[in-house]
């Protein structure tokens, strides 16, 4: 029941999850079940009273676990966890202020102790480097500070966030917040063709991806396809093993 | 020190505080919007065309009033007001609005998206957006959207859809969030019409400078040099318009009030200076009251328009340079102020000015006769008609309710008056 669904995908799957959503222990479990499921990278986000970026149903993730009054030092040593129960890549996302109150570096040396192989901070621009050093402390303990770009970010620009990154480039792949559905039409391939072409760091897609029909037609210019709010859907209104149960379903269905 | 060169530049950036940490999608929207605002206030056509919807729209200059009445009976320093509440609208945040809305015109845009607490910021934008022909959608958190139901009411009357929004806190901050993300999903053809001194570049410089027709105004009318300049604060952007344009005299003393709300050891106050701290949130770095995880804090006020966890970093600047000092009124000095004001003076003025004014009414006693305090009234009071009824107990305003068909009376909170 908890064997890989398929052992060989055409594109490279980063499941997304909030940490401390349901509950800290489920979220743990849940990272599990998308691990053995056949997530290649697990996105763990630590939640945030703002997360403007969002859609409802991952912000409404957010409240819910803040609520519950997970800290950040909770979703790190449940990370620190799973980091040694799985193999999977983990990689931290968050907002900036989350970090910058832990202290910047303080929160990479931690988030570096425990495995993680680096993070997505969408609102940290790297115009706001000079004062906040961020992107160096990723670098001084070997986390990759996951450039981001967006369909209307300009090509010297885009030049610019990948110069400035590393390990993979996040592209939104719509104008919007997280969770709608999105066409992937001749604009969205030109674009991923684009950032192609101006790296050769993996492509990852995300922003509103929940079909078999969608993949198929990423996956000739991407790497890595994001699953984000269509997996919280999955388990939000339903007690824990149901929900792990259509976790596995959804992501054995998508290819 | 050149202050206003420090808090008006075209980065963004104020010592450590400002910026634009916004999702990457919002860069060339801001980029653009920087761009225009940059160029439009080097054109004579612009300017022209502001200054003439100051003047004939919304009927600038405002009053600069002598508080007489007051001041003699406070015995002190003189006491001015400057009366934003006679603007069209009723408030100073027309003064952006009709700045902003010639700005998305000139973009293009079909559509604007703002945030409001009080309901006045929305109210003004509702306005200007029924004169320029746009689209407007106003986010309002739920409890401010029951609590200034009169404003909801008028927005609507000019056109405007208003959205409850259910999240959070249900006041300003979330509302700011949801119309982030409006403009995240519609960034093309819409405008985010920000109300305030806060969030990313380049809103911060831009209300500067439409705002600072204020103190510009003030300067003109008060011919001598003040002493105090006071203002209420909750993003800051009446406090910023009084005060730019006298940051570099020497002499002049500038307090920011903030709304202290039942007490700061209560914690139900959103006083940022009282024991905020610094951090980053709806795109800008500035001082935010949040918790030790930096999860930004539940605030409570009084007034809407200042029930805010996060202050506009300019005014983070300003304070950490010393150049203003910043306290805070409780609810119930607030309430206070607004009754000693209306009964000296005939003025009623909004409970977020009434922050201000009930500083004044403490400052001005330790002062010398011969000195002056201006005070921003940024905004008139007829909007709290039903907060300040149900503070003040009012039986005949319950009576009329309860004619009107309201079999539910508004439940009394006895805090305020205890």
């Amino acid at each position: 029941m908890d064997e890989p669904i398929k052992k060989h995908k055409p594109i490279d799957l980063m499941t997304h999850l909030v940490a401390g959503y349901p509950s800290l222990k489920a979220s743990e479990e849940l990272a599990l079940v998308m691990s053995k499921a056949g997530a290649d990278i697990l996105e763990i986000q630590i939640p945030f009273s703002d997360p403007i970026a969002d859609g409802h149903v991952i912000a409404e993730a957010n409240a819910k676990a803040l609520q519950q009054g997970v800290k950040v030092s909770d979703c790190l040593k449940m990370i620190g966890r799973l980091s040694k129960k799985v193999s999977t890549p983990i990689f931290i996302m968050t907002y900036f202020n989350v970090v910058f109150h832990f202290g910047v570096d303080k929160f990479c040396k931690l988030a570096s102790e425990k495995n993680v192989q680096g993070l997505i901070i969408p609102d940290y621009p790297f115009d706001e480097e000079e004062s906040n050093g961020l992107i160096a402390s990723c670098k001084n303990h070997s986390l990759s500070f996951v450039p981001v770009l967006a369909p209307n970010t300009r090509p010297d620009r885009m030049r610019e966030v990948l110069k400035q990154g590393s390990g993979f480039v996040y592209c939104v792949a719509r104008v919007g917040t997280t969770g709608s559905k999105t066409t992937i039409d001749k604009k969205t391939i030109q674009y991923l063709k684009n950032v192609r072409k101006l790296s050769n760091i993996p492509v990852a897609v995300g922003f509103g991806l929940s079909e078999k029909v969608q993949m198929k037609a990423i996956e000739p210019y991407a790497d890595i396809a994001v699953i984000g709010t269509a997996l919280i859907k999955q388990y939000k209104d339903r007690p824990l093993q149901k929900g792990k149960k259509a976790v596995r379903e959804f992501l054995g269905g998508l290819f | 020190m050149n202050y206003k060169k420090a808090i008006f530049n075209k980065d963004g950036h104020f010592g450590t505080y400002g910026g634009r940490y916004v999702p990457e999608l919002l860069v060339p929207i801001m980029d653009d919007l920087a761009d225009t605002f940059f160029k439009a206030i080097k054109d004579k056509e612009f300017l022209e065309e502001l200054n003439n919807l100051y003047k004939n729209y919304i009927g600038r200059p405002s009053p600069l009033v002598h508080l007489k009445n007051l001041s003699d009976k406070l015995g002190g320093a003189q006491i001015y007001l400057k009366n934003e509440g006679l603007n069209h609208t009723g408030a100073h945040k027309i003064n952006h609005c009709l700045g902003q809305g010639l700005l998305a015109k000139r973009m293009g845009k079909k559509r604007i998206i703002a945030e409001t607490g009080a309901g006045q910021h929305g109210l003004a934008t509702a306005t200007i957006c029924a004169k320029f022909g746009l689209g407007c959608t106003v986010y309002m958190g739920a409890k401010d959207y029951d609590r200034q139901r009169p404003n909801v009411f008028w927005m609507e009357q000019l056109g405007a859809q208003v959205i409850p929004v259910y999240e959070g806190g249900q006041i300003l901050r979330d509302a700011i969030n949801a119309a982030l993300r409006d403009l995240i999903s519609n960034p093309i053809d819409s405008h985010y019409l920000l109300g305030t001194v806060c969030g990313p570049h380049p809103y911060p410089v831009m209300n500067t400078y439409f705002q600072r027709v204020i103190g510009g105004e003030v300067r003109k009318q008060l011919k001598i040099k003040p002493d105090y300049l006071v203002a209420c604060v909750g993003g800051g952007s009446n406090a910023i318009g009084l005060f730019y344009e006298f940051l570099d005299d020497k002499n002049i003393t500038m307090i920011g009030v903030e709304a202290g709300g039942k007490g700061i050891k209560s914690k139900k106050h959103a006083a940022r200076f009282q024991g905020g701290s610094k951090g980053v949130a709806e795109g800008f770095k500035s001082f935010f009251l949040q918790d030790d995880d930096g999860q930004l804090a539940e605030t409570h006020s009084i007034s809407a328009g200042l029930d805010y966890s996060g202050v506009g970093p300019q005014m983070a600047y300003l304070k950490e340079k010393g150049r203003i000092k910043f306290t805070y009124s409780t609810d119930k000095d607030v309430l206070k102020a607004y009754k000693t004001l209306a009964k000296t003076e005939g003025i009623l003025a909004a409970l977020e000015s009434c922050h201000a004014v009930a500083e004044v009414i403490k400052l001005a006693p330790t002062l010398k006769p011969k000195q002056t305090i201006v005070v921003n009234g940024s905004g008139r009071g007829d909007k709290d008609l039903f907060i300040v009824t149900k503070e003040l107990k009012d039986e005949g305003f319950r009576e009329f309710l309860r004619e009107q068909g309201c079999t539910l009376v508004p439940k009394l909170d006895n805090s305020l008056t205890e």
